[in-house]
C-alpha cells in the first residue's frame, strides 16, 4: 500500500473520517490498529518484530528510568508477545482456513494450522526468552541505579541491533566471508539463508533505539502506557521511510490530545500535492532514464553508449532518488498534519548546497541528525583534535552508508562521503559562500554546480550493483563524452520535469515557506495547482516504482 | 485585534485558497472539452474505434463468407485486408468480405470487450473471428491498458464482469471507473506523448530506446507472465460458444531468431472448445529482412503475411465449414 496507490488513499480516507469522531485516548487506538494494517499490507509476519522491538523498548525505557512494572503487567506483555508470535509467525494459513471457515469444513480448518515443531519454532523461541527475561526484570530492578539504567539500555540497543543485524546484513555479511574466503584460496561452502528484508526496519529500529538512548541522557521522560509507546513506534504515515521521529518531538504528540492546527488542512494539501508531484512526475519518470543506462551496464551493453548518455543516466538517478524520498517525506508530513501531528522537515533543498556540511544538513535531515546526535557526538565529534575528528566523520558516515543498504557499495557510498567531509574541513573550505553581488553569485553558483557532480558522483556509487558498473561508467563518462541527439533529448526531458519544481521549491524556500504559496494572489495559486494536479494527471509515468527507501 | 487581524487573514486566505481551487477546476474543465473535442478527433486510433461499432454492422450485413480480424499491432501491422481477401477468395473460390478490429498493445481481455461491444452484445455475427496472437497474449494476468477498454469498449453494463475477471485489483478498478467517466484520464498517455513529443527534440527515438532498454529488462529478469490461469480465454470462447460464432486463433509469428512457446494447456483449451487454431510461429517464407522489428512486420512483409494467413486458413475453412464450395478443400502453397 504505497502513498501513490488509490487503495491507500481511500484506507487514509476512513481513518480520516473516523478519527476526528473519536476522543484523543480512541483516536491513538484507531491509529494504532491502521498503522498495524498498513504496515500488514506489505508482510504481515514482520508485524512480529515491530512488535517485539516495541515491548523490549517500553520495558528498557522505563527500566532505565527506574520505573519498574508491576507482575501483572509484564505477564500481560508476554502473553501478547507469544501470542502475537503464534498468531503472526505461527503457520497458520489463514487462506486455507478462512476457506474452511466458509465452509464449515473441519479438516480443512486442522489443516491450516501449524502441524509441526518448525512451524512453532518463533513462538516457542519467543517464549522461551520472555520466561527468561521476566525471570531477569526482578534481578535487575534491584541493581544500584547507574548499573540498571546501563543494563536496560543495553539490553534495548543489543535486542534492536541483533534484529536489524539478523534481518538486513546477516546475508551480507554471509556472502561477503564467502567472497574473502575464497579470494584466500579458501574453498568453504557458505550459503546465504536467503532473509526477506522487512520494510522500513532500520527507520523503526532507529527510532526506537532513540527512545531509550533519550531517557538514560534524561532527555525524554518514559510513557507507561504501552499503547501510546506502540504508536509512537509504528505511526504509519513515517513508519517505513521516515522522517525518523525523536521521542521528544513525537512522543508529546501522541501522549497529549491533538487538534487541527489553523491552517493544516490547506498546508497539508500542499505538502501531499508536492509529495504526490514529486513522487509521481518527477521519480517515477527519471527513473526508466536512469534505468535505462544502468541496465545496459549490469548487462555489459554499454559499449555503444556515449559518456555523454551515461551521464544523463547519473544526473536522471539524481533527480529520481530526490523525488521520490523527499516526496514520500512531503506526503507523510502532509497527511500527519491533517491527523493532528507535525513530523519534521526531512529535506530542503539539497542540490542547492555548497559543501559537503550543507549537503548533509540539507538532506535526510532526520537520518543526519540521528547520525549526528547518537554517533558522531558521542564518538568524541569535533574534540580531540583534527585526526579524531576525521576518524569520526569517516566512522560516522561508513556507518551511514551501511544503514542504507547490506552492500559495499552503499559502505563505499558513505566513505565517499566521509571523505569530502573530511576534504572540506582538511582544506578550511567554508560551507557557504559569503557576500553580495553577482561576483559572489557566480561563485555561489560554482559551488552548487560543483557539489551537486560530487554528490552525482556519490549516487553513481549508490546506484550501481557492482564497484565494477560504477568504474565503467565513470570512465565513459570521462573518456568518451560525445554529445548525441539522445543525450540532448534525456537532458531536455530531465529539465522539462525539474524545472518547475525547483522554481517552486525555491519560492517556497523548500517546505519551509508554504505560507508563501497560501498567502499569494488567487491567480498565483491558482496557476500552481493546476501545474502541479495537471502534470499528476497527465504526465504520470506508465509504471508506478515502489518508493526506494522502503527498500532500507 | 491580533484575533481579528489573524481571523480576517485566515478569511482572507480562505477566499484566494477557493479561487484558486476555481482556476484549478477551470482547468481540468477546458482540457476535458480539448480531449473530448480536438484529441479524440485527432487521435488515429480513437478515429478507428468509433468506426467500430459501423464497421461491424457492415461486416455482417455483407455477402459472402465474412471474417472479423481482432487483434493488437501485429495484426495491424501485418495483415493488409484487401490482400487477405482476395487470397483467401482465390483459395476457397468464395466471395470473402473482412475487416479489422485492432487496438495497440490489446491482448485478451480487450479482445473479448470488442468482441463483445460490437458482436456479440448486438446480436451480429461474422462467420469467423480471426485473433492472431503473441507468446503469452491469450493467458490471463498481462497488462491492460484501462484508459481505452473503459472509454471505448465498455459501457456500464460491463462494469461487474470486468471488476469479476479483468481488473481484480482495486488500483486498477479505481483507475477503471476515473477512466470511464474522465476523458482527459483515460486519454492521458496519449496526451503525455503528445505533448512531450512537440516540446523535447528527437523525444520519440529516445523514449522508443528507453521504453526498449528497460522491457528488456524487466522481461529477462521476469521472463513472459506465466499465470497459468486462462479465464479471459475461456470466457471469450464461451461467449463466442453461445452466440455460434467461430474463432481461430492464429499464433503469429516473429524475427526467426527470437522465437517463442505457446502455453500447451492454451492450444488444449481451443481444441477442446472445437475452436480452430492456427500455429505460423516457424513460417519459413517470412524472414529477418520483412520484420521492421522482433514483431512487427514490414511493409515489404506484410503482404506476404497477409497471403500466407489466407492460404493456412483455406483448408481449415474447406474441412470445416459446410457452407464453403468444393474449391475451397485446395491443398494451400505454404500451410506447415
Amino acid at each position: 500500500m504505497n502513498y501513490n496507490s488509490y487503495s491507500f488513499w481511500l484506507f487514509y480516507l476512513a481513518v480520516l473520517v473516523l478519527y476526528w469522531r473519536l476522543d484523543h485516548r480512541r483516536q491513538n487506538k484507531l491509529m494504532l490498529v491502521a498503522s498495524y494494517v498498513f504496515y500488514g499490507f506489505w508482510d504481515y509476519r514482520f508485524l512480529f518484530l515491530i512488535l517485539l522491538s516495541t515491548v523490549i523498548d517500553f520495558i528498557g525505557g522505563l527500566g532505565v528510568a527506574g520505573i519498574e512494572l508491576p507482575r501483572r503487567r509484564l505477564r500481560g506483555l508476554g502473553v501478547f508477545l507469544v501470542a502475537s508470535a503464534l498468531l503472526l509467525c505461527g503457520g497458520v494459513r489463514y487462506a486455507e482456513l478462512w476457506q474452511g471457515l466458509l465452509r464449515l469444513d473441519g479438516a480443512q480448518m486442522l489443516s491450516a494450522l501449524p502441524t509441526g515443531l518448525r512451524d512453532l519454532a518463533v513462538p516457542i523461541g519467543t517464549a522461551a526468552v520472555a520466561l527468561v527475561y521476566g525471570a531477569l526484570l526482578p534481578h535487575l530492578y534491584r541493581l544500584p541505579a547507574e548499573h540498571r539504567r546501563r543494563c536496560f539500555l543495553a539490553i534495548s540497543m543489543v535486542a534492536n541491533l541483533v534484529i536489524l543485524g539478523f534481518f538486513k546484513y546477516c546475508d551480507f555479511f554471509i556472502a561477503s566471508l564467502h567472497g574473502l574466503l575464497s579470494a584466500l584460496g579458501l574453498p568453504v561452502s557458505l550459503s546465504t539463508l536467503g532473509i526477506l528484508l522487512p520494510a522500513g526496519i532500520s527507520f523503526y529500529t532507529f527510532q526506537a533505539m532513540s527512545y531509550t538512548i533519550d531517557i538514560y541522557r534524561n532527555e525524554v521522560a518514559p510513557t507507561d502506557d504501552f499503547a501510546d509507546f506502540a504508536l509512537f513506534v509504528c505511526f504509519f504515515p513515517h513508519l517505513v521511510a521516515g522522517p525518523i521521529m525523536r521521542a521528544h518531538t513525537l512522543l508529546p504528540q501522541v501522549v497529549q490530545p491533538r487538534r487541527l492546527q489553523p491552517g493544516a488542512v490547506e498546508e497539508g494539501a500542499v505538502l501531499v500535492g508536492l509529495g504526490l508531484f514529486k513522487k509521481i512526475v518527477i521519480a517515477d519518470n527519471m527513473a526508466p532514464i536512469a534505468n535505462a543506462v544502468f541496465f545496459r551496464f549490469a548487462e555489459g551493453k554499454w559499449m555503444d553508449m556515449s559518456g555523454a548518455e551515461a551521464l544523463a543516466g547519473v544526473y536522471a538517478f539524481a533527480f529520481q532518488i530526490y523525488g521520490d524520498f523527499s516526496g514520500y517525506s512531503s506526503i507523510a508530513r502532509g497527511i500527519s498534519k491533517w491527523l493532528g501531528f507535525e513530523l519534521v522537515q526531512n529535506f530542503r533543498m539539497p542540490y542547492l548546497a555548497t559543501s559537503p556540511s550543507d549537503f548533509w544538513r540539507r538532506w535526510h535531515i532526520s537520518l543526519s541528525s540521528w547520525l549526528r546526535d547518537y554517533l558522531y557526538i558521542p564518538l568524541g565529534g569535533n574534540r580531540g583534535g583534527a585526526r579524531r575528528q576525521y576518524r569520526n566523520l569517516m566512522l560516522t558516515m561508513l556507518l551511514g552508508g551501511l544503514w542504507h543498504g547490506a552492500s559495499w557499495t552503499f559502505v563505499a557510498w558513505g566513505f565517499y562521503h566521509g571523505l569530502l567531509l573530511c576534504l572540506f574541513r582538511l582544506f578550511r573550505i567554508p560551507d557557504a559562500v559569503s557576500g553580495v553581488g553577482w561576483i559572489a553569485g557566480a561563485r555561489r553558483l560554482g559551488r552548487v554546480v560543483l557539489m551537486f557532480h560530487l554528490t552525482c558522483i556519490g549516487w553513481l556509487l549508490f546506484r550501481a550493483d557492482t564497484f565494477s558498473t560504477a568504474w565503467n561508467l565513470a570512465v565513459l563518462v570521462l573518456t568518451r563524452f560525445t554529445v548525441t541527439p539522445m543525450f540532448l533529448s534525456a537532458m531536455a526531458t530531465i529539465a522539462f520535469y525539474n524545472l518547475v519544481l525547483f522554481l517552486l521549491e525555491w519560492a517556497l524556500d523548500g517546505e519551509n515557506r508554504i505560507e508563501r504559496l497560501l498567502d499569494a494572489a488567487w491567480p498565483v495559486q491558482g496557476a500552481a495547482y493546476a501545474y502541479v494536479v495537471l502534470m499528476i494527471l497527465l504526465f504520470h509515468a506508465g509504471q508506478a516504482y515502489e518508493f526506494i527507501y522502503f527498500q532500507f | 485585534m491580533n484575533s481579528s487581524t489573524s481571523s480576517s487573514n485566515r478569511g482572507g486566505r480562505h477566499r484566494r485558497c477557493l479561487l484558486a481551487l476555481g482556476v484549478l477546476a477551470a482547468s481540468l474543465l477546458l482540457l476535458e472539452i480539448f480531449t473530448r473535442t480536438w484529441l479524440f478527433s485527432a487521435s488515429k486510433d480513437f478515429r478507428r474505434f468509433a468506426t467500430y461499432d459501423e464497421r461491424a454492422r457492415r461486416l455482417v450485413e455483407s455477402d459472402g463468407f465474412r471474417v472479423a480480424l481482432v487483434g493488437n499491432s501485429a495484426t495491424d501491422r501485418g495483415v493488409d485486408a484487401a490482400v487477405f481477401r482476395e487470397a483467401l477468395q482465390h483459395a476457397i473460390g468464395h466471395s470473402i468480405a473482412t475487416d479489422l478490429f485492432v487496438a495497440d498493445r490489446s491482448r485478451i481481455n480487450t479482445w473479448h470487450f470488442i468482441l463483445e461491444r460490437y458482436f456479440f452484445s448486438q446480436g451480429r455475427q461474422p462467420d469467423l473471428v480471426l485473433l492472431t496472437f503473441y507468446e503469452n497474449d491469450l493467458e490471463d494476468g498481462n497488462p491492460i491498458e484501462i484508459g481505452r477498454l473503459a472509454q471505448f469498449f465498455t459501457t456500464v453494463r460491463d462494469w461487474p464482469e470486468v471488476f469479476r475477471l479483468d481488473l481484480p485489483d482495486l488500483n486498477q478498478r479505481a483507475e477503471f471507473l476515473l477512466a470511464s467517466v474522465w476523458a482527459t484520464f483515460a486519454a492521458r498517455e496519449r496526451i503525455k506523448e503528445r505533448a512531450l513529443g512537440a516540446l523535447i527534440p528527437g523525444y520519440k527515438p529516445f523514449a522508443e530506446h528507453v521504453n526498449d532498454v528497460n522491457y528488456r529488462h524487466q522481461a529477462a529478469q521476469a521472463g513472459p507472465v506465466r499465470s497459468g490461469s486462462l479465464r479471459a480465454l475461456r470466457r471469450l470462447i464461451d461467449r463466442a460458444q453461445q452466440t455460434g460464432v467461430r474463432l481461430c486463433f492464429v499464433a503469429y509469428p516473429t524475427i526467426p531468431s527470437q522465437p517463442y512457446e505457446v502455453n500447451p494447456s492454451v492450444v488444449a483449451l481451443i481444441r477442446a472448445s472445437g475452436m480452430d487454431y492456427l500455429d505460423l510461429r516457424r513460417t519459413t517464407v517470412l524472414p529477418a529482412r520483412l520484420y521492421a522489428d522482433e514483431v512487427h512486420l514490414s511493409e515489404q512483409g506484410r503482404p506476404i503475411f497477409s497471403r500466407l494467413l489466407a492460404d493456412a486458413l483455406a483448408p481449415l475453412l474447406a474441412r470445416q465449414g459446410p457452407s464453403l464450395p468444393r474449391q475451397a478443400r485446395r491443398r494451400p502453397s505454404t500451410l506447415r
